[in-house]
């Protein structure tokens, strides 16, 4: 069983339809990952120029508008027709000039909503800090007592802020699982179509059980598409680390294992199903459409489900049943949603139906990859 | 047969409502040449695939030295598929090789048995190509060459002269003849029944799932009933008939052909023609074993 699970292995590791799935699977990341550290996920900073007195502002603006969740990018100039020419000229979006307690500031259009609340509070806080100095009250420290007072919060749902972080590695976590799926649960059906037309299926026979031709045949296909799932996840996860696109590295580690703990689930499942109904089949790109939609189905299920609410009553039911357990499981593993117990029931599951399924196959399959 | 080492002993196998074999019956004996012979979908394949162990059969058994096949002696058929069994995707060298540690080689003795059966067939240049590249008959070659490398014990070959030219063919003969010379029983089937007469021992006939005959070649072909066509114009229609032990089973123009009955003398078929007058032709005419069957088939 090993000489021949070692022969698919090698034959599928290296063959040209495989590479070629896996390169551009892997190019695909790749891309999106760049794309969301650089342009979808990129902050893009407002351009603020500084000029006369306003140029005070060079320290405090920047953290100011920080807290509002807005960055800056200051700069200075000569004149306020200077700055003036700039804004007109695309080089700036904000030119703020004039004294502390008097700004003006010029855009070519609009004025962003948090930048403008954050330039009205400095105005008023410098006319305050004005009038308490009328007082003869030192204003640092009214303004510390002020500080002081905050409200009492009470969360009654308390959101993590990295969900939806999370959440979308885990969605590609599905995605990658179900292409891989897909492609080698496919090979398992081809590969049974070509060992009935080629007759290795006949040699073989005569020096192995039809469980263990089958078995050999589906260990060495599960292996190759391990070992590109592996491949392209520790790829796909040290570019997302690196271009900070995650930032949780937890995550990341629990979606590429988890990945492929449910890649060799469904594979066993998907790959035995495949083969048993490709012996019977006599059209396999039939059969192969089928099996490609179906995933479809699943991963869009899950997806949907994963996105809206990850750890909800739906979505936790479907991903211990074998045929979405593959697909949703590890998907709500990298959210970080799967208690441990629902992991352990969905692989229980999934090996039982795997023995009852293998035991259904491997019956029949000598006499099917016959084509009889 | 008491020296036959493999009998197939009315042996049955069904497919759903198809009836691919019926209690067919042959047995090959140690040093032999055994064809099985018979058209397309006469239950040839179905009979090798259930000697080789591919296929369990319904009913009967087939049996090594009086035993029925356990997966030891099983392990040392050498069973070549018609498809051929070989893998497009690997060199000549690797299908080898791969062939050979299936049947418990290790990878340098597979190595040099490869080299050595290439050598043999004068085709030491295959080693550097893929099977994807192969024509028919280099295929048809490297397939046997990977049955016979695990030295087997029995030799089942399902279609070995397919696409083989009559160089190709004579060679595989030798070598398969070498291997029956050794003690290796080579049981093959064919479509061509004349290649089957030309060069087996022993054979068997199969018809819808049926053996129809089974003996030496020499026997099968000795009961073909003898014809003579003769061009007689001046004699009268039904001359034929007239001559002891004849029978006309053709008649076109002046040309009969007569079917000799076995006390029947081909020398009394061309006195009585001369007697008619001229005689344009006088032809002793053989039925090959493909008739034979088709004759004994039809009489069942």
């Amino acid at each position: 069983m090993l000489v021949v699970a070692r022969r698919e292995f090698r034959a599928r590791l290296w063959s040209r339809r495989v590479l070629a799935s896996s390169v551009l699977v892997l190019v695909l990341l790749v891309v999106f990952l760049l794309l969301q550290a650089f342009v979808f996920g990129a902050v893009k900073p407002i351009r603020v120029g500084l000029a006369g007195q306003a140029i005070a502002l060079a320290d405090g603006l920047p953290q100011e508008t920080a807290s509002l969740g807005v960055t800056v990018a200051v700069s200075q100039v000569d004149s306020v027709a200077e700055g003036v020419a700039a804004v007109r000229a695309g080089r700036l979006d904000v030119l703020v000039s004039g004294a502390r307690a008097a700004l003006h500031v010029t855009v070519d259009n609009q004025l962003d909503p948090q930048l403008r609340t954050t330039l009205n509070g400095l105005v008023r806080q410098q006319v305050l800090d004005a009038q308490i100095a009328q007082l003869g009250v030192r204003p640092q420290d009214v303004l510390s007592r002020v500080d002081q007072a905050q409200i009492s919060l009470t969360q009654l749902n308390v959101t993590d802020p990295n969900r939806p972080q999370a959440i979308a590695v885990g969605v590609l976590t599905g995605l990658l699982v179900t292409l891989s799926l897909a492609l080698f649960a496919g090979l398992a059906v081809r590969q049974v179509a070509e060992d009935r037309s080629r007759g290795t299926a006949e040699v073989l026979l005569t020096v192995l059980r039809p469980r263990r031709l089958l078995a050999g045949g589906l260990v060495g296909l599960g292996a190759a598409g391990f070992v590109h799932l592996a491949a392209i996840g520790a790829i796909g996860a040290l570019i997302a680390l690196i271009a900070g696109v995650v930032s949780v590295p937890g995550s990341v580690l629990v979606a590429v294992v988890g990945g492929l703990l449910w890649y060799v689930l469904g594979f066993a499942l998907f790959g035995t199903a495949c083969a048993g109904l490709a012996g019977r089949a006599t059209e396999h790109r039939r059969l192969l459409a089928w099996l490609g939609g179906g995933l479809c189905v699943l991963f869009t299920v899950g997806t949907v489900l994963v996105a809206n609410d990850p750890a909800g009553a739906a979505e936790a039911t479907l991903s211990v049943l074998p045929p979405f357990a593959p697909v949703l499981m590890p998907a709500r593993m990298a959210v970080g949603v799967a208690p441990g117990w629902q992991v352990l029931l969905a692989i229980a599951l999934s090996l039982l139906v795997l023995a009852g399924l293998a035991g259904l196959v491997g019956r029949g399959y000598g006499r099917s990859v016959l084509g009889r | 047969m008491t020296d036959a080492v493999l009998e197939i002993d009315r042996i049955s196998k069904r497919f759903g409502a198809v009836i691919a074999l019926h209690e067919a019956s042959l047995a090959a004996t140690a040093g032999e040449l055994f064809g099985i012979a018979g058209r397309a979908g006469a239950g040839k394949t179905t009979l090798l695939r259930i000697c080789a162990g591919v296929l369990a059969p319904d009913g009967g058994q087939v049996r090594w030295r009086s035993l029925p096949f356990d997966p030891v002696s099983r392990a040392a058929i050498g069973y070549q598929p018609a498809a051929g069994g070989l893998h497009p995707d690997m060199t000549v060298p690797d299908q080898l090789v791969y062939r050979g540690t299936l049947h418990g080689l290790d990878t340098n003795e597979s190595h040099r048995r490869a080299q050595m059966w290439l050598d043999r067939f004068g085709r030491r240049a295959l080693r550097e190509l893929r099977i994807a590249t192969l024509t028919a008959e280099e295929r048809q070659l490297v397939a046997l060459i990977a049955t016979l490398l695990p030295d087997p014990t029995l030799l089942v070959l399902d279609e070995p002269f397919a696409g083989l030219n009559r160089a190709g063919v004579e060679t595989v003969v030798d070598v398969l003849r070498e291997r029956a010379l050794a003690g290796v029983p080579v049981l093959f089937s064919s479509n061509d029944f004349d290649l089957v007469e030309r060069y087996c021992d022993r054979a068997g006939i199969l018809r819808n799932g049926q053996t129809v005959a089974a003996g030496s070649v020499t026997e099968l072909t000795a009961d073909r009933a003898r014809m003579v066509r003769v061009d007689a114009p001046d004699a009268d229609p039904d001359w034929g008939d007239s001559v002891p032990g004849c029978r006309m089973v053709d008649v076109d123009g002046s040309r009969v052909v007569l079917e000799l009955g076995p006390e029947a003398d081909d020398q009394a078929v061309l006195a009585a023609a001369m007697a008619t007058g001229r005689v344009r032709e006088f032809t002793l005419l053989r039925r090959s074993l493909g008739e034979l069957f088709d004759v004994a088939g039809d009489a069942r």
